[in-house]
């Protein structure tokens, strides 16, 4: 009677009051159960997923058998996959203080080969192509004399504006008035309305987050209470 | 003070068993005793020996420097004529001796004795009234006054035999061939008469003159009494140059009085203390009665003249063969009894009223003479001790005009000084670092109590006076002594008398700050004393060791602060402004409407009942017209062929899986209607749970059969986990069948796939910025390297929370569609005309949207209220 779906079930409505419990009694003990468990549930399946699906069949197995992906490899190839040994048991000397600075090694490799990976990303995924796009929203001029070009035209210049009043109310380069030699530095009145009109965008956008954030949560409260619901006239 | 001994530099008491004096490190006691051999003094056959045997017998009130002074009669003869024979003995032999014995060779022209010299000889150390002693006035000796009730018996003594002995040639002295002391025809001293006529009865060969005593020229035997030639004196260690006129007749070592013999300069023991006598070398008392040879052959006390301090031993009371026992240690006490001390002798050792209530200096200088002493050097200075007062007297007291003229003996004394330093370059006094008792400044020093002192010592003659005032010092008034006639003035044209060099070099420092012309005792240069080396006591010279060497304390600074008041003041103000500025500002605390917790708790009971009466009580219809972004994703899943690959990444956490489940299950039904093989594929690694939970919501229990080869995972192929970030992505997207842990080529599902451009879509499921950019600005980048990946369109199915900020690349083209959160799933299912969990949630989610824009609706209206009447307040009370 009680299958694993059941069992399951119950747990995760237990689990579920657990964590509702904090509406109640805000961090209580209960609370925390629920939460540890999530986290060493959560540990623990990581190690697994980790190991079974990346240390295993891409440098264990590669080593012994020679093959990948029932891919035979060259010999090249197996001894190349002893960099990645070694790497790997020399991120481990970090857990000793003795020891740290034979990590460093692997740890740089690491690192510079994300941020080569990410740096690349970004110029090439954000910042020309963001840039592209905020330059293609102006119609060309052919088309600014209808409506559409001209809704299109507003619409860039809105962008544009927002924009670059985002970026320059993070601008805070200033200077000393000559004519006011005791204020302290300010920004020009140029870039002070621009950072003005700035803020209101920052504000809004700010706010559509904030209204993100909340939905996606109302909708994970949904979802349990419909659960809870659901579930307890099996209970 | 039986037990003590007077420093002779100091002038102070000290312990009898001591050698050094404790204040000034002077030696208290003579180095003197055994140095040299005994001389056999020669006595007269009527004489009884009676020194010598008062030296074997000495009476029970003999004093040990008597006692000492006879032990060395043997040793006096022979020393006498070592001294003058020997030219390394005449090294020994004072200047004032050898100018003695000079004199006394020269003969008797040189009778006037020269003032005593200022500059005393070098080395010397005897007493200023033994050098320069007023022998000048041996007229008193030649008319002696009226003994008057002060007079001391000693000096009464001598006066009367002398009234009663007629001045007649010169006595029996065979030693002196004239008499110091110059007196006219009727005019020498009986006394004088006696001493030589017991010298020629005597007649002694080695006789030495006893003028060499008292002549630091060595006037010769003639300027010597017999008395004091009979005593030889001791062997001085250095020895000055004695007169080139000394004949072996000439032995002064015999005949002079041992005293006398020390204090010319006995080869003494150590280097440094040459002239010692010997009762101050056996570290006694001065003697407090009268030495022999001031008593005269009969037994009188003679008549010095008031110059001479000595008397001569009275011959029938053991005073010795006359002159010729002169000079012995047999110094016997006063006339009376062998062992009575005259009056005026033991005057001396009564402590003077004007003095510092102990016995004179100058018979302390004769106890204890000089430690170091260099009165054995001719031409150097005497030593830096403290000169008797009586040397100060003798020069500041101008010295009386005595009708009788002056011993040729005691002229010649201080004929033969060398003159005395002039007045401006004063010779430095025997001065010590401790601060010496100064007399009332103008009070002129006087060595003697003048109560107790005769007339012919009192009145000093005119030499000293003459001295005195070459030195700059004011003439000493002089002291009458009692029982003796006043002496006379001494402003009356009295010529200082010039005393040795030497003699000047011991004056105290009392003599010296009297004078105007002295130099101030802060002068450190000339005050200072030498310490160390052979030149120790001295003073006003090159100091003998470096500088550097001494060692000073160095100075101590207070570490102590030493602030003003005002300077506190100051630095407590500081203190309080810096403690004011770490203090806090006083903050007033915001008056909260409610506790936190009742807030928590309205707040999500009012959500939680809005959600439930929602599901209840439907009241908001889905919106029906759907976004742009969300028509275009379902028109691309729409235009899918049957069994098109397409890629799925389901990137987005456990936590809002209601709500991506909620999003993507119906694009996943319009996937799974169209047949499409799914490969599935994720960076979280959670990712590939979530998968299966997603599929699990998508199957509806009535299943179509368009679900069930999705069911059967048929055509559903999972790729595993891609480690690495973006790394990760980039390896999959350059090569799938490297980077995908489970690719597996011989799939079904994979069969027409080769690169991620086969894939007729790409579905990205993330809830999260970072994740969608990832995979979007990685899709970009391997772009160029991956041929058609460009015309792969991408779709996003993502949260609410991600939505805002994925939505630029769906502006930049990057992404093709977008559908997000609960709302859009539901406008798709609305496309799809399949209502599905979507649908089912959607009334709940609408009561929390209400209940939430109640609450922020009243919440602000409330926070506005209340912060408008805040400000009111603020500027009310402002």
């Amino acid at each position: 009677m009680f299958t694993m779906d059941v069992i399951l079930g119950f747990v995760s409505f237990l689990l579920t009051l657990l964590v509702l419990s904090y509406i109640l009694a805000g961090d209580n003990p209960f609370f925390r159960v629920a939460t540890y468990a999530f986290i060493g549930v959560a540990a623990a399946y990581v190690v697994l997923v980790v190991f079974q699906q990346v240390l295993w069949p891409k440098l264990v197995l590669p080593l012994i058998t020679g093959t990948q992906n029932g891919v035979p490899l060259t010999q090249v190839q197996r001894v190349l996959l002893l960099a990645p040994l070694l790497g790997g048991l020399l991120l481990l000397t970090k857990l000793s203080p003795g020891f740290s600075r034979f990590g460093s090694f692997p740890m740089a490799y690491l690192v510079g080969v994300g941020a080569a990976v990410t740096v690349g990303g970004v110029v090439m995924g954000t910042i020309f192509s963001q840039s592209l796009a905020a330059i293609n929203l102006f119609p060309s001029l052919s088309q600014v004399g209808t409506a559409q070009g001209l809704v299109a035209l507003v619409d860039a210049l809105f962008m544009l504006i927002g924009a670059l009043a985002t970026l320059f109310y993070f601008y805070f380069g200033a200077r000393t008035r000559s004519r006011q030699p005791g204020q302290p530095p300010r920004r020009s009145r140029f870039i002070e309305g621009l950072a003005w009109v700035g803020q209101i965008f920052i504000a809004i956008t700010f706010g559509s987050l904030f209204a993100g954030v909340y939905i996606a949560a109302l909708t994970a409260l949904v979802e349990r209470i419909s659960f809870l619901l659901n579930f307890s006239p099996i209970l | 003070m039986a037990d003590q001994i007077r420093c002779p530099m100091c002038s102070r008491l000290n312990p009898a068993d001591l050698d050094v004096c404790q204040y000034c490190q002077a030696r208290l006691k003579p180095l003197i005793a055994g140095s040299t051999p005994p001389v056999p003094p020669p006595t007269p056959p009527s004489q009884p020996e009676t020194p010598s045997q008062n030296a074997d017998q000495p009476s029970e009130e003999a004093p040990d420097w008597l006692h000492s002074l006879r032990g060395k009669e043997e040793t006096g003869a022979s020393e006498w004529d070592n001294t003058a024979e020997s030219s390394s003995g005449e090294e020994d032999i004072p200047d004032w001796l050898s100018r003695i014995r000079e004199k006394s060779d020269s003969g008797p022209e040189e009778t006037a004795p020269e003032p005593p010299a200022s500059s005393p000889p070098a080395g010397n150390e005897l007493p200023d009234w033994l050098t320069g002693a007023t022998f000048e006035e041996p007229a008193q000796q030649s008319q002696p006054s009226a003994p008057s009730g002060d007079l001391p018996d000693w000096l009464r003594d001598i006066r009367e035999p002398d009234e009663r002995s007629a001045p007649g040639p010169a006595g029996p002295a065979s030693g002196p061939e004239e008499q110091p002391g110059d007196l006219a025809s009727g005019g020498e001293p009986g006394w004088l008469e006696q001493l030589r006529s017991q010298q020629m009865v005597s007649d002694s060969p080695s006789a030495p003159p006893p003028s060499a005593a008292f002549s630091p020229g060595g006037a010769g035997e003639n300027q010597i009494p017999d008395w004091l030639q009979s005593s030889p004196p001791p062997q001085p260690p250095q020895p000055p140059t004695p007169a080139e006129g000394s004949t072996g007749s000439e032995q002064p070592s015999e005949d002079l009085p041992e005293w006398l013999s020390n204090l010319m300069g006995e080869p003494p023991s150590t280097s440094s203390e040459p002239s010692i006598l010997p009762w101050a070398a056996a570290g006694e008392e001065p003697p407090a009665q009268t030495p022999d040879f001031t008593m005269t052959g009969a037994g009188q006390p003679m008549d010095w003249g008031g110059a001479a301090v000595f008397s001569i031993p009275e011959p029938g009371e053991g005073a010795g063969s006359g002159p010729a026992q002169m000079g012995q240690e047999n110094i016997s006490p006063s006339l009376e009894t062998p062992g009575e001390t005259p009056d005026w002798l033991s005057s001396f050792g009564e402590p003077s009223p004007g003095a510092d209530q102990v016995e004179p200096d100058w018979l302390a200088s004769l106890e204890n003479p000089p430690a170091q002493s260099q009165a054995s050097v001719p031409g150097e200075p005497g030593p830096a001790v403290e000169e008797p007062q009586y040397y100060a007297s003798l020069q500041q007291t101008p010295p009386a005009e005595s009708p009788e003229p002056t011993p040729d003996w005691l002229e010649a004394l201080g004929s033969d000084q060398p003159a005395p330093p002039p007045a401006s370059e004063p010779t430095p006094a025997l001065l010590f670092e401790e601060s010496l008792p100064t007399p009332p400044p103008g009070e002129p020093v006087e060595p003697f109590v003048m109560a107790d002192l005769p007339d012919w010592l009192s009145a000093l003659g005119p030499a000293e006076s003459g001295q005195a005032k070459e030195s700059g010092q004011p003439p000493a008034q002089p002291s009458t002594p009692k029982g003796t006639e006043p002496a006379e003035p001494a402003e009356e044209a009295i010529v200082p008398a010039e005393l040795p060099s030497w003699v000047q070099a011991m004056r105290p420092i009392e003599s010296v700050a009297a004078s105007s012309a002295a130099p101030p005792p802060s002068q450190e240069t000339d005050q200072r004393i030498e310490r160390a080396g052979p030149l120790a006591g001295l003073k006003g010279i090159l100091p003998a060791e470096p500088l550097v060497a001494e060692y000073r304390k160095p100075p101590t600074y207070s570490v102590k602060l030493q602030t003003s008041e005002s300077q506190k003041r100051y630095a407590q103000l500081l203190d309080e402004m810096l403690a004011n500025e770490t203090e806090p500002l006083a903050h007033r605390a915001e008056r909260l409407i409610s506790s936190q917790r009742v807030l928590r708790l309205v707040v999500g009971i009012l959500v939680v009942a809005a959600v439930l009466l929602g599901s209840f009580y439907p009241f908001m219809p889905i919106p029906s017209q759907p976004a742009v972004e969300m028509s275009n994703l379902y028109n691309a899943v729409e235009a899918l062929p049957g069994s098109a690959p397409v890629l799925m990444v389901f990137d987005y956490e456990p936590a809002l899986a209601g709500e991506m489940e909620s999003a993507a299950a119906p694009v996943l039904d319009h996937l799974m209607e169209k047949g499409a093989r799914l490969s599935l594929v994720t960076t979280s690694p959670t990712g590939q749970a979530l998968a299966d939970r997603l599929l699990g919501s998508v199957f509806t229990p009535e299943a179509p059969d368009y679900q069930q080869p999705y069911l059967d995972r048929q055509a559903v192929i999972d790729l595993g986990y891609l480690a690495g970030g973006p790394a990760g992505i980039y390896s999959f997207v350059i090569n799938p069948g490297l980077g995908a842990p489970r690719w597996a080529a011989d799939n079904s599902n994979l069969q027409d796939v080769h690169s991620l451009a086969d894939y007729r879509q790409i579905f990205l499921l993330t809830d999260s910025l970072d994740t969608g950019r990832a995979w979007l600005e990685q899709l970009a980048a391997a772009g160029p390297s991956v041929p058609g990946l460009d015309e792969v369109p991408v779709m996003l199915v993502t949260s609410a929370q991600a939505a805002p900020l994925l939505r630029p690349y769906l502006d930049s083209r990057q992404a093709d569609g977008l559908l997000n959160g609960l709302m859009g799933g539901a406008q798709y299912e609305q496309l799809l005309q399949r209502p599905g969990v979507a649908n089912r949630r959607w009334d709940s989610f609408a009561g929390g949207l209400l209940a939430a824009i109640v609450l922020v609706v009243v919440g602000g209206l409330v926070n506005g209220t209340l912060s408008l009447f805040s400000r009111r307040k603020t500027k009310d009370e402002a």
